[in-house]
């Protein structure tokens, strides 16, 4: 303990012959790019004592909570005055988060070697679900030496408080990032955030299921987990499903000059032309109620055909099938109401 | 919201040495040790250069005469100070320094408290109480037998006897005489103190009226431990044009009347209130502090400016 | 895989501290992910410009010339689609609005006629041209570990600038109200670069 408290002033000693000083700022001569890097020293070493400080203080948790109490302790046992805890003037809620950040470190300096030991393979993208899994969980084992003492309910509570909860909320948006990240996504639209946002949900329901949770191994907690992922892999089906029907319907609507392929059914709709035709040479003119030309018997074969072109409509149609599509949904229609 | 003075040279008695020394190894001294008269005053002059121009107030006077000047000011207001604080400030300068006193809180035991320009009392009382109450809330028990839980000591040091003796008067009337308390007359700019051996410095509103402020700064350096934190409270500019005025006002308008009425000084609050304006800005101070050597030093402004809190550490 | 460490720096106050990564790279990892954003979103933003522009003109006989710059756009979104995972950069949030919002200005400005596309092809591609120069302009003060980067930007820095000469070759110029209608369209994909840089 004194040899630290020496080491420590021997090294601000030291550093204080070369450290910078704001009012080197301010004149013309001094090089700006100088000027920084001696800013950049000066924040490296200060936040190197503030994390010593926070390490030494999180042996204090157990016995004095997340307080400047345990600050003041943890700060008296690496050789400096307790009084060093203003450098912390949010008090407790900082060393929660230094505990978070750096649980969030270990996780990712130890997760690649996790998922290359249960053979999960990121790249392919169909072991994202077992990677993020595998990723809650030893994240979440990181928590249970304060889940244990009843510290960590506290600590989650301080979090929440609405000064602490910007804070709070950046370092689990870089969690669940990371998680995502070694479970192998490389989207670059919209659902990056749908999908953090997801993780995170599912992340803090864990948290709090596992707070209360008085299980062995917290088997529980883990029961809880499983069914939350399976969650998140029916909401993907189901994404996946309503974006089969919106092309479908997308179809209904083109607009005639698209870029893509046109592919022309004549053979189908050379079926519709036929009761108009047929009409004509019977009568000799051409009634355009078209209502009594399809048979209610016929819906079933113009409703499978009507299908399969409203398939195909996703490569496009010029305007002409196009309109002859819609008169023959309309006449099915029309034959359902009026036999 | 009045400052002390500062005096170079002060001659010390061998055994006053010895005391000092006693009281740094953790012993505590309650006598006061009177060492300002007339032929120390007169040992100043020697020390500055001839040339050599301060700021008394809005006047420009040589180095040497400041002390002089400001001793005298504090020797005129020390009877009245602490009504003229309440008459002044409307009762705020006691929310300012109850909450200058709750940044420095927790104080863990054992903590060596130098309360610089502390004359009357005000900041060591309070730190007092908050002690004593922090320990109960606590639980801590702690006695002089335990080695490693021993009490925290709070020095009270002022260059001017005058203000002391009102501080020892005020502990008697609240009943705080308790061993945790010393007192010491001393200039800030040379305190007879060893290196290395107070946790936490606080100077309020006192460290407007050194002759030479970075002197007083790294005096306080370099009786702080590694890790030891500075604290100032001291009045500061209002960047807020409006308040500015207002705020310009009342000092110069107000202030130095009330004081004939009630202390029947008018130079002496005139001298006061010019002296703040005289003090260098927030950031100018921050910097100020830097070059002494301290570390993450952070200010934090109280009523819009008006008065100021600036923290660093020994780090 | 690049596991990168986790870039949080004290420079902005709400951030946490690591000691893994020194404050020179996370400025510098902040500053590249800033280009990154707001090039990427700028590139959704042309790919949906040129499709509502395709929609309205794709068979007359300047939508040969607005596939040819429509595929080259593509191109660019391709790339930085693939850049973005690559160094971690988070999409803007306001890629869903930018999507619409394009895909209605390619439309509204082509169903004011052909030039009237075409002016809103060349103003869009001046903004997007000075602000390819003005990011590979700061690059180059950070040239290390920046040099995919510049290569990248230069080249479709050069290909905008090709989009926006066949543009004024179009008659852009002729169009009516030109000049009014150039400067709300450059006020607009200022605004949205800012935004987009930010968030």
């Amino acid at each position: 303990m004194a040899l630290s408290g020496l080491t420590g002033n021997v090294l601000f000693r030291w550093s204080s012959t070369t450290r910078f000083q704001s009012t080197d700022t301010f004149t013309d001569d001094v090089d700006p790019k100088e000027t920084q890097r001696l800013k950049d020293e000066e924040t490296v070493y200060e936040t190197q004592i503030r994390h010593k400080i926070l390490d030494a203080a999180l042996g204090y948790v157990d016995i004095s909570g997340w307080s400047k109490q345990a600050l003041a302790e943890g700060a008296e046992s690496i050789g400096y005055p307790g009084v060093v805890h203003g450098l912390f003037p949010k008090g407790g809620v900082e060393l929660v988060h230094h505990f978070y950040q750096q649980a969030n470190e270990r996780l990712s300096s130890e997760l690649p070697a996790d998922i290359q030991d249960a053979q999960l393979d990121p790249l392919q993208g169909k072991d994202d679900l077992k990677i993020l899994r595998l990723a809650i969980e030893k994240r979440l084992r990181m928590n249970t030496e304060h889940v244990f003492t009843g510290k960590w309910t506290e600590a989650m509570g301080l979090m929440a408080l609405p000064t602490n909860a910007p804070s709070s909320l950046k370092l689990l948006a870089y969690l669940v990032d990371d998680m995502w990240h070694y479970a192998g996504d490389t989207s670059p639209d919209f659902s990056w955030y749908t999908k953090r946002a997801v993780l995170a949900a599912v992340y803090k329901s864990t948290e709090l299921s596992m707070i209360q949770d008085k299980s062995e191994d917290f088997r529980s907690t883990w029961e809880f987990l499983d069914r939350r992922i399976e969650g998140i892999g029916k909401l993907r089906d189901c994404s996946r499903k309503c974006e089969e029907t919106s092309v479908i319907m997308k179809g209904l609507f083109n607009t005639p000059k698209t870029d893509l392929n046109t592919v022309v059914i004549r053979a189908d709709l050379q079926n519709v032309k036929k009761p108009r035709q047929k009409q004509v040479r019977q009568t000799g003119r051409l009634d355009e109620s078209p209502v009594q030309e399809i048979p209610s018997t016929d819906w079933s074969k113009y409703s499978c055909r009507m299908t399969f072109a409203l398939h195909r409509l996703k490569s496009g149609m010029p305007c002409e099938e196009q309109r002859r599509l819609f008169r023959l949904i309309l006449r099915c229609m029309l034959s359902v109401v009026k036999p | 919201m009045f400052g002390r003075m500062s005096l170079f040279g002060s001659s010390y008695s061998f055994r006053s040495v010895k005391m000092y020394e006693h009281f740094s190894k953790g012993l505590h001294v309650s006598t006061c040790f009177k060492t300002i008269n007339k032929s120390n005053l007169e040992n100043i002059s020697k020390t500055y250069h001839e040339d050599k121009t301060v700021d008394f107030g809005f006047q420009t006077i040589p180095a040497s005469e400041k002390a002089q000047r400001v001793h005298k000011v504090f020797e005129n207001v020390a009877s009245n100070y602490d009504i003229m604080n309440d008459v002044m400030s409307v009762g705020i300068h006691r929310i300012w320094k109850d909450y200058f006193v709750k940044k420095m809180f927790p104080l863990p035991p054992g903590t060596k408290v130098i309360d610089v320009a502390g004359g009357t009392g005000d900041i060591a009382f309070r730190m007092l109480q908050s002690i004593e109450r922090q320990n109960k809330h606590l639980n801590i028990n702690v006695t002089d037998a335990n080695e490693s839980r021993k009490n925290s000591s709070i020095l009270i040091s002022d260059i001017n006897q005058a203000m002391l003796d009102v501080g020892r008067e005020r502990a008697i009337k609240m009943n705080l005489q308790s061993d945790m308390l010393s007192w010491l007359c001393a200039d800030a700019q040379q305190l007879p103190l060893a290196d290395n051996s107070f946790d936490l410095y606080t100077i309020a509103f006192g460290i407007r009226n050194v002759t030479e402020v970075s002197k007083a700064l790294d005096e306080a350096y370099r009786i702080l431990r590694p890790g030891g934190r500075f604290l100032c409270l001291e009045f500061s500019h209002v960047k807020n044009p409006l308040l500015k005025w207002v705020y310009d006002t009342y000092s110069f308008q107000i202030i130095p009347p009330l004081g004939e009425v009630v202390a029947g000084d008018w130079k002496s609050y005139q001298y006061l209130v010019e002296s703040i304006r005289k003090f260098p800005t927030q950031d100018r101070f921050k910097d100020m502090i830097e070059e002494a050597g301290f570390r993450s030093v952070k200010y934090e402004n109280l009523t819009f400016g008006v008065v100021t809190i600036h923290s660093g550490y020994k780090i | 895989m690049n596991y990168r460490p986790i870039v949080i720096h004290q420079l902005f106050r709400r951030f946490v501290t690591s000691t893994k990564i020194s404050p020179k790279e996370a400025r510098e990892t902040i500053f590249r992910d800033r280009i990154l954003r707001v090039d990427h979103a700028g590139e959704v933003g042309a790919d949906r410009i040129y499709a509502g522009q395709m929609a309205v003109l794709g068979k007359t006989n300047v939508g040969s010339v607005i596939q040819h710059m429509w595929d080259q756009e593509k191109e660019h979104r391709k790339k930085f689609d693939e850049l973005l995972p690559k160094y971690r950069v988070r999409p803007t949030v306001m890629l869903p609005i930018w999507n619409v919002a394009g895909f209605a200005l390619g439309v509204g400005s082509a169903v004011l006629g052909p030039k009237m596309a075409m002016a809103c092809t060349a103003a869009v591609e001046t903004v997007i041209t000075d602000h390819y120069n003005d990011q590979i302009r700061e690059l180059m003060t950070h040239p290390d570990g920046n040099s995919e980067l510049l290569k990248v930007l230069s080249k479709f820095r050069d290909e905008e600038i090709e989009h926006h000469d066949t543009a004024i070759l179009h008659k852009a110029e002729d169009a009516p109200l030109y000049q009014v209608f150039s400067q709300i369209v450059k006020i607009g994909c200022k605004g949205a670069i800012w935004i987009s840089e930010r968030m």
